[in-house]
């Protein structure tokens, strides 16, 4: 890194441009500096609990649990903010329903944010995965992962 | 031309060069796909002619046509094989544990201490057999033993060599690198070598980075990042080598005539992207990356790979070589030869009997 004299211009090394730009792109990719970048939400529930999760709102969430459910059309794949969206256990099979649940408080999820509340009212336990890519993937971009 | 003009001509080179980089990575991607689909279409699963190859390939076709069109000179602002690769091996940061950075760095720093050490004085003493001026000596037993056209730069900046030197390196370095990115994975898959080995021998032979990612990348995922890190230690060792030179021109060949160097030249050649591949690594080893956002950052990687490989293509001239005749050539071509083989002896030993970076 060099201030050259005279007319003060500063300059990068090659490899600090590279340290840079690299970061950059990381921080760009990874901490969303764009959007909210990607995401993987675990949640595991078990048998007469409730668990309350935010997510940041928007579309294209991937959806997978570990018990019976049809996730094309059964799971909320479109988050909004501000609402919450409800899942359940019941016989063995995934249940759904949008809005707030009736006599139980709900604190408003935080700006941005679309909250999942999940309840199991089955014998086992059940996980729910929430996955979402990062803003980047334009099919030019992704043209070496096709 | 005015100061001013030629600026311009250069922003304008540099726009233009980068619009056309971005259109044969393009170009790269497509013809990889099909070059895929159609190997599948015979039974093949794995495409052999990984990305890298079809990349220098591509480069090279617009070298060509560029030089025959003019537009060679107004383009090559554009052309900055480190850089993208640099910033390639910053984002690879992301697929690398520290635990595998740690493990596979000390073995690749104990053979770049072996290599680099072996390699430069066998180079120099057989360029010293062939009279060659000691100048050149430095910088060609520079760009062999750590890191071809870097280390090329950061020795003639030591020594004070001359440009046509240095240009003269860079030219039997891609020179090389090229046949050598596609005929080492080939070997090393007849030989049998497991990928770790492999990566390591990729690494520790082949002069330039860039070839030395291609070559990786051919073998596999595995091969590609132990030849990143292996390579990568032997970069750091840049610093050091041209401290030893610049002291041994001023005390020896200059007898103590001219600046002596101090030691804070090892930080000033030190490769500072290194520390934006490790900063990369630890956030990894954070759990910061999600897989989903590793495969995101790795498309990137792919992308400032692929437009290294494309470089390397397009940097390409032979004009220099036919200056410099044929003595520097044969010691180039010797000095390759031994690094090759002491390359596959010490990461055979380092990294498959004593198992380092496994």
């Amino acid at each position: 890194m060099t201030v050259s004299g005279g007319k003060q211009r500063f300059s990068l090394s090659e490899d600090w441009l590279a340290t840079l730009i690299g970061l950059g792109i990381v921080a760009i990719i990874g901490f969303g500096l764009l959007g909210p970048g990607g995401q993987s939400k675990t949640t595991v529930v078990e048998p007469g609990t409730t668990q309350v999760v935010d997510l940041p709102a928007g579309d294209g969430w991937r959806v997978t649990a570990d018990v019976d459910f049809a996730p094309d059309t059964t799971a909320f794949t479109s988050l909004t903010a501000g609402l919450v969206y409800q899942y359940g256990c019941q016989d063995g099979s995934l249940t759904t329903a949008e809005g707030v649940p009736d006599a139980l408080t709900v604190e408003q999820p935080p700006r941005g944010m679309a909250q999942l509340w999940l309840s199991n009212t089955c014998d086992t336990a059940y996980s729910l995965t929430y996955k979402h890519d990062s803003i980047l993937r334009w099919p030019l971009f992704g043209i070496f992962t096709r | 031309m005015t100061q001013q003009e030629t600026q311009s001509t250069k922003w304008a080179g540099l726009l233009v060069g980068l619009a056309l980089l971005i259109i044969l990575v393009v170009l790269v991607a497509e013809a990889d796909k099909w070059i895929a689909d159609s190997f599948k279409a015979q039974g093949v699963s794995k495409n052999p002619l990984e990305y890298p190859l079809t990349a220098v390939v591509i480069g090279l076709i617009a070298n060509a046509v560029l030089r025959v069109t003019g537009l060679y000179t107004f383009i090559r602002p554009a052309v900055r094989t480190e850089l993208f690769l640099k910033i390639g091996l910053v984002l690879l940061g992301a697929r690398i544990s520290l635990g595998d950075l740690l493990a596979q760095g000390t073995g690749g720093l104990i053979q770049a201490l072996i290599m680099v050490a072996s390699v430069f004085l066998f180079t120099w003493w057989l360029a010293g057999r062939f009279k060659l001026p000691e100048t050149l000596k430095a910088v060609m037993a520079s760009a062999v033993s750590v890191c071809g056209v870097s280390a090329a730069i950061a020795a003639a900046g030591a020594v004070q060599a001359r440009k046509e030197e240095v240009s003269y390196i860079t030219t039997l370095v891609i020179l090389t690198a090229i046949p050598l990115m596609v005929l080492m994975p080939w070997l090393a898959n007849v030989m049998g070598l497991n990928p770790t080995v492999a990566g390591a021998w990729f690494g520790g032979n082949i002069d330039t980075t860039a070839a030395v990612v291609g070559a990786g990348t051919i073998y596999g995922p595995e091969a590609q990042q132990v030849a990143a890190v292996v390579k990568l230690a032997q970069n750091v060792m840049i610093g050091v080598v041209a401290f030893l030179l610049a002291l041994y021109f001023a005390m020896v060949v200059n007898r103590g005539e001219g600046e002596r160097p101090t030691p804070i030249m090892i930080w000033h050649r030190f490769p500072k992207f290194v520390l934006g591949f490790v900063v990369v690594s630890i956030l990894a080893s954070l759990d910061m990356f999600t897989p989903a956002l590793v495969a995101e950052i790795d498309t990137a990687n792919k992308w400032f790979f692929a437009l290294a490989f494309v470089c390397i293509g397009l940097d390409f001239t032979l004009a220099e070589l036919r200056k410099a005749g044929w003595k520097p050539t044969a010691v180039y071509m010797g000095a390759t030869v031994f690094n090759t083989v002491l390359a596959l002896i010490v990461a055979t030993v380092i990294f498959g009997v004593l198992g380092l970076g496994a």
